[in-house]
């Protein structure tokens, strides 16, 4: 029986060729529908790496209660001393708590790709703020320095935006700043952003003594219980903490939206190239009908006639997998993008085609390839042996 | 028996084929349908913005605020007739994740200067007389159930009440609306003078500043004018028109929707062509039939406009089903998913649509045709 | 000789729309094994249905059809599929090799229904294609092949799994005169020093010269029997 399948696969396949323009077709409409869903997929996936991924449980985040994101928030120069008092944060040498304060502020940057204007986020922090983010490298010049006009600039920045470069002076309104270094933060959000000294933000943007949030390290990661409920109980303060995975997690959900319409325009895709795939299965059975009949009468079984057609059929189904798998990955794969993220500023972020993504499109893919190939198998399985005689 | 019946005879000699055919057809159009329906309703919303209004924002970027005292300076300059300020209030109603776009207005002169935006003269009264009033879209009051004469605690996410929480207590007075569906018109408007008064933070300042020249002609000297004004002060500003500043802020959404087409416009015209080549392929088989026509005496013209007719009617009518579900579609999405409002099957869709349709019968049937017509007689004596 | 073949009361009958065809009632017929039957009549007189029925590849309405004490007409399809591999070749007009698969591939295919396997299937091949005379051609795909090379190779497939029966439908019917008589003495040979059944139906008196006796349908019932 393996013997009979294994031979009407082996013709099947090697017949394609024979029907090219069908085979040829049913390829390019299964190969489309996968390009177009792991497109989206990679889109959002990479969206979210970035944003969900700049989160860590080692440090939290505070920022005034029920703002949604850090532009939203304020903390006056009473609570963040109230706030850095806080027992449940890791402390540095000398027994200072590992606290930033951070503003937020966002300035325009001329995009290299559409050589517009667009938003890009300027952070004043403490010095200690470096340290208080995990895997960022200083890959060019050096920090900041307390208290100068000084930035420093993300990877991503400096890849979108024309004009970051070392060295460069940078007018924001009347105040003039000079780029002395590039930091990466692979994946993050944070090399989308600019960062400079917090006094200075403060001072350059009337800011007063005002800061947008405070960030710190726990004394345990993870574990925010201590500090948050000395916030609750503090009756000067009106601020939540999250550590800052949980923060992050919060930032990334518009892109379940991208997910949910790549999907749905897949499977739209997928139903209108299910109609292709079963059109060349049916030709290529009826192309076949003499074949198929003859083998029948020699002797061969209507079972290993049906695997055969939907084994043919699967193959189609796989190549074009692979096919648009192939040119969404040397096209999508890695591409950078960017785009307005929840707080009106830019995220830059790549294209992340993971091989999960791969896997669900050829599943995809198969299962075009399975229902265009069983009815017609069936058909194929049915056909009548004298078909074989004759004309 | 007419040339139409046997158009539709060799149509449906293979209903299977006819159906999976027709099938892909419908779904490639449905597809097209909502994609155009988007992309057009987006670039309308977009141009639909004035570009007789000007707007004037911090140099630094447009979240960033301006001194109040900025909108009398602007209002004292050369050819500027009128001018109105607007701030961004970061508002939503019980959900912070449902934000509401909601604009701190000086009420009078914001509603001269967007008189697109349509208001009973009661409302409007109303409106202008209670600092505690708010108006909003029509739609936006329906899908949130509000009625006129309610009063709304509405909440910021940015901003505190002096009298403690971030809750403003809104009358909503009335409705406004648009005859143009491509203006915007989800949104809520309240009393500037209100919110500054009431604000912990941000006192005497506005967002952004909203001009109206005394002539069209003269918003480039306006723009240069105001700007040049407030040069090397610590708030400089920047000036555009409002659809520049529109397009500025679409920009910003990036390239993702430029992918997002592209990517989906080749899928598309991948589908198409493997529709295009079972079409031919259909076509193609009948080379000997065709042959017979010929024997019988019908002429290579009558014969090529046999079977461009058929794949005209072909792609019509899987075309037309796919465009008359999709436009139900749009319009249940439009009217189901409020941000989605803007999008309308318009004429200028169902002629792209149309033509794309025409396109595909066309192109696919001209090729079998011109086969078709070159065909010998001698084919229909030879075996196949 | 005992009979190979023995039909008793075979009635076959189509329905087309209202009416039912029948094509024939009450056949009666024996086949020898060792004989080589041809089977002459016009159109539609039934000689290809009566081919079809004894090759298992159609079913008597009515009637018993028996092959060497095995009641075809009762067999299920996969018994039949089975029976065929081990009984039966065919041997069809237009040849149908498969035209992806080389000559010796296409006469190997029915050995995957056996259990006969690498060395034995090679040397089965290249026998039954030396048997036919195309030794060298085994490489070569049908379309490389002319007509009666294409028989050829047809009748090497049906040989080489050694059936007792061949049956071959219009073998010559898309062949010149000398190929054909060509491809009759292979039947012939086969018949003779092979000791192989053949049914064959064809048209042509002078393929039927080739067979041992010749039988005329007309109507679905023999009219006369002429002994070669």
């Amino acid at each position: 029986m393996l013997n009979q399948i294994a031979a009407i696969i082996a013709m099947n396949v090697k017949s394609l060729p024979r029907r090219a323009n069908m085979s040829v077709a049913a390829v390019a409409a299964i190969a489309a529908v996968v390009a177009v869903l792991l497109g989206f997929l990679a889109m959002a996936n990479g969206l979210q790496q970035t944003i969900s991924g700049s989160g860590s449980d080692d440090f939290a985040i505070i920022l005034r209660a029920n703002s949604s994101s850090e532009l939203n928030s304020t903390l006056t120069k009473d609570q963040q001393d109230l706030i850095a008092l806080a027992p449940g944060f890791a402390r540095g040498p000398g027994g200072r708590p590992l606290v930033s304060r951070e503003s937020y502020v966002i300035v325009d940057g001329i995009k290299k790709s559409s050589d517009t204007k667009a938003n890009i986020p300027l952070r004043g922090m403490s010095p200690e703020g470096v340290a208080l983010r995990s895997g960022v490298r200083v890959t060019e010049g050096r920090m900041f320095e307390a208290g100068l006009n000084e930035l420093v600039v993300g990877a991503g920045v400096l890849r979108e935006f024309a004009g970051f470069e070392m060295g460069k002076e940078i007018r924001f309104g009347r105040s003039v700043w000079r780029v002395v270094g590039v930091f990466e933060a692979p994946g993050s959000v944070f090399e989308s952003e600019l960062w400079a000294d917090i006094k200075v933000v403060q001072g350059q943007f009337n800011r007063g003594a005002s800061v947008q949030t405070m960030r710190a390290k726990l004394a345990v990661p993870g574990d925010i219980s201590t500090p948050a409920a000395y916030i609750e109980n503090e009756p000067r303060l009106n601020a939540d903490i999250k550590t800052e995975r949980t923060y992050f997690a919060g930032q990334s959900q518009g892109t379940q939206q991208l997910v949910t319409l790549g999907w749905a325009l897949g499977i739209a895709m997928a139903l209108g190239s299910l109609s292709g795939a079963l059109n060349t299965m049916y030709a290529s059975v009826q192309a076949r009908t003499r074949d198929i009949a003859t083998l029948r009468t020699l002797g061969f079984g209507g079972f290993a006639t049906f695997v055969g057609t939907v084994v043919e059929s699967l193959v189609l189904a796989a190549i074009g997998g692979l096919i648009g798998g192939v040119v969404a990955f040397l096209f999508l794969d890695g591409i950078t993008a960017s785009t307005l993220s929840g707080s009106f500023t830019q995220v830059v972020f790549a294209f992340d085609l993971s091989p999960q993504l791969l896997a669900d499109s050829v599943v995809l893919a198969l299962v075009i390839g399975a229902v265009g190939g069983i009815f017609p198998a069936w058909r194929a399985s049915r056909l009548p042996l004298t078909a074989a005689f004759g004309r | 028996m007419t040339d139409f019946s046997l158009v539709l005879r060799n149509l449906t000699r293979k209903p299977l084929r006819l159906g999976l055919t027709l099938f892909a057809i419908f779904m490639a159009f449905l597809i097209l349908t909502v994609l155009i329906a988007f992309q057009l309703g987006f670039d309308r919303a977009v141009e639909a913005t004035s570009e007789e209004r000007l707007v004037t924002i911090s140099k630094i970027n447009f979240t960033v605020n301006l001194p109040i005292g900025h909108v009398s300076k602007i209002r004292a300059t050369e050819h500027v007739e009128q001018v109105a300020y607007a701030d961004w209030f970061g508002g939503y109603f019980k959900e912070p994740s449902e934000p509401l776009v909601m604009f701190a207005v000086s009420p009078e002169a914001y509603l001269e200067l967007y008189d697109e935006l349509i208001m009973d003269d009661d409302a409007r009264a109303a409106f202008l007389q209670n600092k505690q009033a708010m108006v909003m879209g029509e739609g936006l009051m329906r899908e949130y159930g509000f009625k006129v004469g309610d009063r709304v605690p509405m909440r910021s996410n940015i901003f505190q009440h002096r009298d403690g929480g971030n809750t403003w207590e809104l009358d909503l007075v009335g409705t406004f609306r648009a005859d143009d569906p491509a203006v915007d018109t989800r949104y809520i408007i309240f009393h500037h003078d209100n919110f500054n008064e009431s604000r912990t933070f941000g006192r005497d300042t506005v967002g952004w500043v909203i001009i109206k020249a005394d002539n069209p002609a003269n918003n480039d000297a306006v723009m240069a004018a105001i700007d040049a004004q407030f040069a090397n002060s610590p708030n400089e500003t920047s000036t555009s028109t409002e659809k520049a500043f529109q397009r500025a802020f679409v920009a910003q959404i990036g390239n993702i929707g430029l992918i997002i087409m592209s990517v989906v416009g080749a899928a598309l015209f991948v589908i198409l062509m493997i529709v295009g080549n079972a079409m031919m392929m259909a076509i193609r088989e009948r080379t000997g039939e065709i042959a017979v026509f010929k024997a019988l005496g019908f002429r290579s013209g009558r014969i090529f406009a046999m079977v461009l007719g058929e794949s005209l009617m072909l792609s019509l009518i899987g075309g037309l089903a796919g465009l008359a579900v999709g436009a139900v579609l749009v319009g249940v999405a439009a009217s189901a998913i409020p941000p989605l409002a803007f999008m309308v099957v318009s004429t200028e869709v169902m002629v792209v649509t149309l033509a794309v349709m025409l396109a595909l019968g066309v192109v696919t049937g001209f090729f079998p045709a011109r086969t078709a017509m070159n065909t010998t007689i001698i084919t229909a004596f030879q075996k196949h | 000789m005992a009979a190979l073949f023995t039909l008793n009361d075979v009635s076959k009958s189509f329905v087309r729309g209202s009416d039912t065809i029948t094509i024939f009632d009450k056949l009666n017929m024996q086949i020898e094994a060792g004989d080589f039957v041809a089977i002459m009549g016009p159109s539609g007189s039934g000689k290809t249905t009566l081919l079809n029925m004894l090759g298992g590849v159609d079913g008597p309405t009515s009637g018993e059809i028996d092959f060497d004490g095995t009641r075809i007409d009762q067999l299920s399809e996969n018994q039949l599929s089975r029976w065929r591999a081990d009984n039966v070749g065919f041997i069809f007009q237009f040849y149908n090799l498969m035209p992806m698969l080389n000559a010796a591939r296409n006469v190997e295919l029915p050995l995957l229904l056996t259990s006969i396997k690498g060395k034995d299937r090679k040397a089965r091949v290249d026998a039954a294609l030396a048997l036919v005379g195309l030794a060298d051609r085994a490489k070569h795909s049908p379309n490389e092949l002319s007509g009666g090379q294409q028989q050829r190779v047809a009748i090497a497939r049906a040989i080489v799994s050694d059936p007792k029966l061949l049956l071959c439908d219009e073998p010559t019917g898309d062949l010149d005169r000398a190929t054909a008589d060509e491809i009759l003495g292979i039947l012939q040979s086969l018949n003779e020093k092979f000791g192989k059944t053949i049914v064959m139906v064809t048209h042509d008196p002078q393929a039927a010269k080739y067979a041992k006796r010749t039988l005329h349908l007309d109507k679905g019932a023999f009219v006369e029997e002429v002994a070669a």
